[in-house]
Order: structure tokens, then C-alpha cells, then sequence
């Protein structure tokens, strides 16, 4: 090393220097790992040769959002890049967590995201708050707390968090099966690499077929409709999951009411779907878990559930065929209005 | 069934056959004499109604030399439309569905007769198709999807989109005929009417069904039988929009 700086220092007076000590400088970036790099918020300068480097490079500075897919705009000063252990996740992204108004419960399901690089956590607060709750919440500054005390039905909440968050992604998780940070996190970088719905991959942990339950059948069945196979029975009904604001602006935050109504509007409106992670299903979600819930309670959520199936249905068959892209090209239907007596012939006498 | 029993002697006289078996049939020379054999043997006063559609292998005088009444068509109708142009021929209280390429038992057969005579509307072959692996087949996950979407999960994956299945000739009158032409739109017009739609004996036609030479069969099959259930889903809506 000393060897070739002297080499160069012969080379040229005053603009050797200059680029002697340009030079080592640029070494020593290099040689240092780029986790420190990153943490520093400098970035090394070489990036792949190619069309894109200029993009890449500005996204890399944190000049430009993540991906093409959200049109290259540049960063509002209000979505600046949220670093933190020196992993950028996504320039602006926001949680949002339902909870029952149970101190323990609260805290469990916000401590993976209060690891995370997020700029808010909207927490929606079911239930009566305490008032010693309330001040927990109050004196953690990334926590928005939403308090909903007559709200029962945990997807509405969910849908008015929504509503509530700002951020370029939103990340939803569960309150009471929270899952770690690092497996939240790579929700973020799915959406933040262009993905617009990052969602939990769930169907490997479902086993064989026959231990499915029907809400997994049915969303399998709905991915499979509308040509999206490779999904499985991963879909919106199963935390967690994260959206894009891009998403979440074609969807509309009150769609979240409804999960599998969503999935069917994402997959119909063109929107960028996939499986970013593998969070373990709580056991209530398992396949043949009892819903605790009592006869004519459950006889008024299947009525409610029902409901809203068919509202997803609506939504995925809405616009279209109702055979969407399985046309019957082979059937010949017609014959069925013509007359039977002429064709049939023999039979016992 | 209590309504229809004053009514059983008086058709008893009048000589009209009790089952009508339908069989749809295209090139199926190999089986088909075996099966219409099984099928005479169903109830003493049996019909057996075969539609024969773009048959080049003699099927059609097969079935003739069998007992079957014939019904012809030159050209092929494609999936189940047979079974729809049998079922307006059939006069029988019971309808019985089979395939002429399949050789089912007439005792394996007598219990869907059985479960029609003692109250059902539709029973249904009691065979889910293999649900035991993941992923599974296109056509096995739209049957169950169908099921439980109509509140009938308790049906697995058992559909009148596979034979044997036999319907009672009131479900006849409910469905339609023409409806049977595509089986889940029928499926969801019987259990949405509110027949009587119950399981009947199990019959591994998974294991039956012969091997096809055409290349591309099964994927073609696949995407035919989710779009008949996205046309059923799509029956259901419109009849529950009301």
C-alpha cells in the first residue's frame, strides 16, 4: 500500500496529493464492513454498472423511494429515511396494532415494534382504557393510541388504524400473538423493495389439505380464481401483513373490514402481491381450533361471515365472467333447448 | 317422501320405470357393456337412457343390443351436457348418474337408489377426491370451496360433479334440467333451494377414472371444472342478491 501511494505521490505535485488522499480515502471506505457504512449513513460509491445506477444511487442516499414501482418520486421532508441500527427498512413506514385495554397484553404486542425503525405505531385500544394505560401509552412517543371502547369487531378497528396511520407502508400486526421484530421487519423490506401487499406465508404451516379449515380453503380457492396459484391460502385474513400507501389508497383503509373482500379488490386491481415471511399461526387460527364462541354467538357470526364472503365474492367475480379466465369452450349448450322426442331411440319395449 | 308415497302404487301400474340410469357416453366400447349390465341390475324396474356423443367405436349399437335407450348426437356435447339431454328424457322417480366408462357395482349403485327412496333430494357420492397432501388439485379445492361457501362444509368435497349421484325426480322439478348441464351451478341450485342434499356411499372414482392419451387432458379438465364452480359462485350471488 505504501509502496503504490509513493508511486502516485511521484506522479503528479499538488493534484497527486489530491488524489493520493482522495484515493486513500476511498480505501479505507472500502475496507471497512458495510454494516458501519450504512450506520454512518455513507454508502459506497460504487454501485453495479447498468441504466438504473443513477436511481439506484439517489435510492441508496435516500433521496428517492425504494423501488420503480412507486414512480421514483422524491421524499417529502416529512418522509425522510427512518434509520435505526443501522438498517433502513422502508423510508416511512407505521404500525398498526389491536389490542384489548390490558397493560400486559398492550406491551407485549408493542415491544417487537418498538425495535423496529417505524415512525409511528397507531394502536387501537379495544375495551375501557384505565387511565394509568393511558398514560403508559402517552409516554412512549412513537405510540398514537386510538381508543375504541364499544368496538367489538377487531377488523373494523383494524380498518379504522388504518385510516388513522401515515406512513408509506403500514405494517398490520397482531396484538395478541405478536410476532418477533425480524420477522416484522421483512413485511417492511417486501413492501419497501416495490411490493405493494406483503403478506404472511402461512400455507406451509397449514400441512395436508384435509386439516385445512374453511377459511383457509376458501381464500385458496379465491387466490386460485383469480390466477394467483403460487399464494396458496396466504392472504389479508391472516396477520400479519403490510400495505404500501399505494395500496392502501386503491383499497381504501375501510376495505380492511373485510380481509379476504381486500385480497380479492388487490388481486383484481393489479396491485403487487406476495409472501414476505413466515410468522407461526397463533393456535386459535390452527386448523380444527374451537372459536370459543357460544351457540348464538356463533350462529350470528356465521350470518355476519357469510355476509361478507359473499361481498369478497361480489368483489373478485365484479367486472367480469363469472368464469373470469376459465372460459367453457366446450360444452354445447344450445342442443339443451332442442327436442328430445326424434333423437331417442330404442330401449326395452 | 311422505307426500310422494300415495302417489308410488298408481306409477306402479302404470309401468313407468322407478330409476332412470343416465350415461353419458362417448367411445367408451371397452366398459360400456359391463356397466349398462350393473346398471339393469340397479331396481327390477330400471331404464337406462345413454347419450352418445361423437361415438365412432360402435358404442351406440352396443348400448342398443344392451336394453339402453339411445340418444345420438355426432358430434361430442362435452362435459355433462349428456347428463342434462338424458335427464329430460328420463321418466323414472329416481335418477341415477353413472359414466359408461366406469364399472360400478349395482350394490354400490342400489345405495344411492337407497338413500333417494328413503328422503334424500340428491345423494352424493361420498368421495373428496385426495386431500391428504398439499397443494391440491385445482378441482378438489373449488368442490370443498363451493361446500363452504354454500354452508355445507359438512359435505368435504363431495359434489355432483362426480358420479355416481343420483336426485329424486322432485329435485328434477326444483333444479331444472338445464342446470345439470354444468353439476355445481346444479349443486348450489339444490342445496340453495333447500333439497335435501346428504351423502351417500363412497366410490374412489379418482381410482376408476381411466387413463387419457390426450395430451394436455387433466390441466384442460382442471380449468373447465373451477370455472363451472366461478360460475356456480357466481349463480349463488346472483340468486342471494335475490
Amino acid at each position: 500500500m505504501v509502496a503504490e501511494s509513493e508511486k502516485r505521490l511521484k506522479k503528479g505535485g499538488a493534484s497527486g496529493l489530491r488524489s493520493e488522499l482522495a484515493w486513500r480515502k476511498r480505501k479505507k471506505r472500502a475496507a471497512a464492513p458495510m454494516k458501519k457504512g450504512l450506520a454512518a449513513g455513507r454508502f459506497p460509491k460504487r454501485t453495479p454498472a447498468g441504466p438504473n445506477r443513477a436511481r439506484r444511487q439517489a435510492e441508496l442516499r435516500g433521496q428517492r423511494r425504494l423501488s420503480a414501482g412507486l414512480g421514483g418520486k422524491r421524499l417529502s421532508a416529512r418522509s425522510k429515511p427512518n434509520v435505526r441500527g443501522g438498517r433502513r427498512l422502508h423510508p416511512a413506514a407505521a404500525a398498526v396494532v389491536c389490542v384489548p385495554a390490558q397493560p400486559a397484553l398492550l406491551l407485549s404486542a408493542l415491544r417487537p415494534l418498538l425495535k423496529l425503525p417505524l415512525r409511528e405505531i397507531v394502536a387501537v385500544v379495544l375495551g375501557e382504557a384505565s387511565p394509568a394505560l393511558q398514560a403508559a401509552i402517552g409516554a412512549m412517543p412513537k405510540v398514537r393510541a386510538l381508543y375504541l371502547p364499544d368496538e367489538k369487531d377487531e377488523w373494523r378497528a383494524r380498518a379504522a388504524g388504518a385510516a388513522a396511520a401515515d406512513g408509506d407502508v403500514v405494517l398490520f400486526a397482531g396484538g395478541s400473538h405478536p410476532a418477533s421484530s425480524k420477522r416484522l421487519a421483512a413485511f417492511l423490506k417486501t413492501c419497501g423493495r416495490g411490493c405493494d401487499v406483503a403478506l404472511n406465508r402461512i400455507t406451509p404451516q397449514l400441512g395436508i389439505f384435509a386439516r385445512w379449515s374453511r377459511e383457509f380453503r376458501l381464500a385458496a380457492f379465491l387466490n386460485r380464481a383469480l390466477n394467483r396459484r403460487d399464494l396458496g391460502a396466504d392472504s389479508l385474513q391472516t396477520l400479519p401483513f403490510a400495505l404500501s400507501r399505494r395500496a392502501l389508497r386503491a383499497l381504501g383503509p375501510e376495505m380492511l373490514e373485510n380481509p379476504l373482500k381486500a385480497q380479492a379488490a388487490a388481486l383484481r386491481r393489479g396491485l403487487r402481491v406476495r409472501a414476505a415471511a413466515s410468522v407461526p399461526l397463533p393456535n386459535t387460527a390452527q386448523p380444527g381450533a374451537q372459536t370459543g364462541l357460544q351457540n348464538g354467538q356463533a350462529a350470528q357470526a356465521r350470518q355476519g361471515d357469510e355476509e361478507k364472503l359473499a361481498e369478497a365474492w361480489r368483489e373478485a367475480l365484479r367486472d367480469g365472467p363469472f368464469r373470469l379466465t376459465f372460459p367453457d369452450r366446450i360444452r354445447m349448450r344450445s342442443v339443451l333447448a332442442e327436442g328430445m322426442e326424434a333423437t331417442v331411440q330404442g330401449g326395452i319395449p | 317422501m311422505s307426500e310422494n308415497a300415495p302417489a308410488e302404487p298408481e306409477r306402479q301400474q302404470d309401468g313407468r320405470p322407478h330409476v332412470s340410469v343416465i350415461v353419458p357416453v362417448r367411445n367408451e366400447r371397452r366398459t360400456l357393456a359391463r356397466a349398462l349390465a350393473e346398471a339393469f341390475r340397479v331396481h327390477p324396474r330400471t331404464e337406462v337412457i345413454v347419450v352418445c356423443n361423437g361415438t365412432t367405436d360402435g358404442s351406440n349399437d352396443m348400448a342398443r343390443r344392451c336394453g339402453a335407450k339411445v340418444i345420438e348426437r355426432p358430434a361430442p356435447l362435452g362435459h355433462d351436457v349428456g347428463r342434462a339431454l338424458g335427464a329430460k328424457a328420463a321418466a323414472g322417480e329416481v335418477l341415477l348418474f353413472i359414466d359408461g366408462d366406469m364399472v360400478i357395482p349395482a350394490y354400490v349403485l342400489q345405495g344411492f337408489v337407497a338413500a333417494v327412496d328413503g328422503g334424500a333430494d340428491v345423494a352424493l357420492n361420498d368421495y373428496s377426491g385426495p386431500v391428504r397432501k398439499t397443494p391440491v388439485h385445482g378441482v378438489v379445492l373449488a368442490k370443498h370451496a363451493l361446500n363452504d361457501l354454500l354452508g355445507r362444509t359438512d359435505l368435504g368435497g363431495a359434489s355432483l360433479t362426480t358420479v355416481p349421484h343420483a336426485i329424486s325426480r322432485r329435485a328434477l322439478e326444483k333444479i331444472g334440467t338445464d342446470l345439470l348441464a354444468v353439476p355445481p351451478v346444479a349443486h348450489a341450485a339444490a342445496i340453495h333451494c333447500g333439497l335435501n342434499v346428504r351423502l351417500g356411499p363412497a366410490v374412489p372414482v379418482g381410482r376408476l377414472n381411466r387413463a387419457r392419451r390426450e395430451k394436455g387432458h387433466w390441466r384442460k379438465l382442471e380449468r373447465l371444472i373451477i370455472g363451472d364452480h366461478l360460475e356456480a359462485v357466481g349463480w349463488w350471488l346472483n340468486r342471494k342478491n335475490g
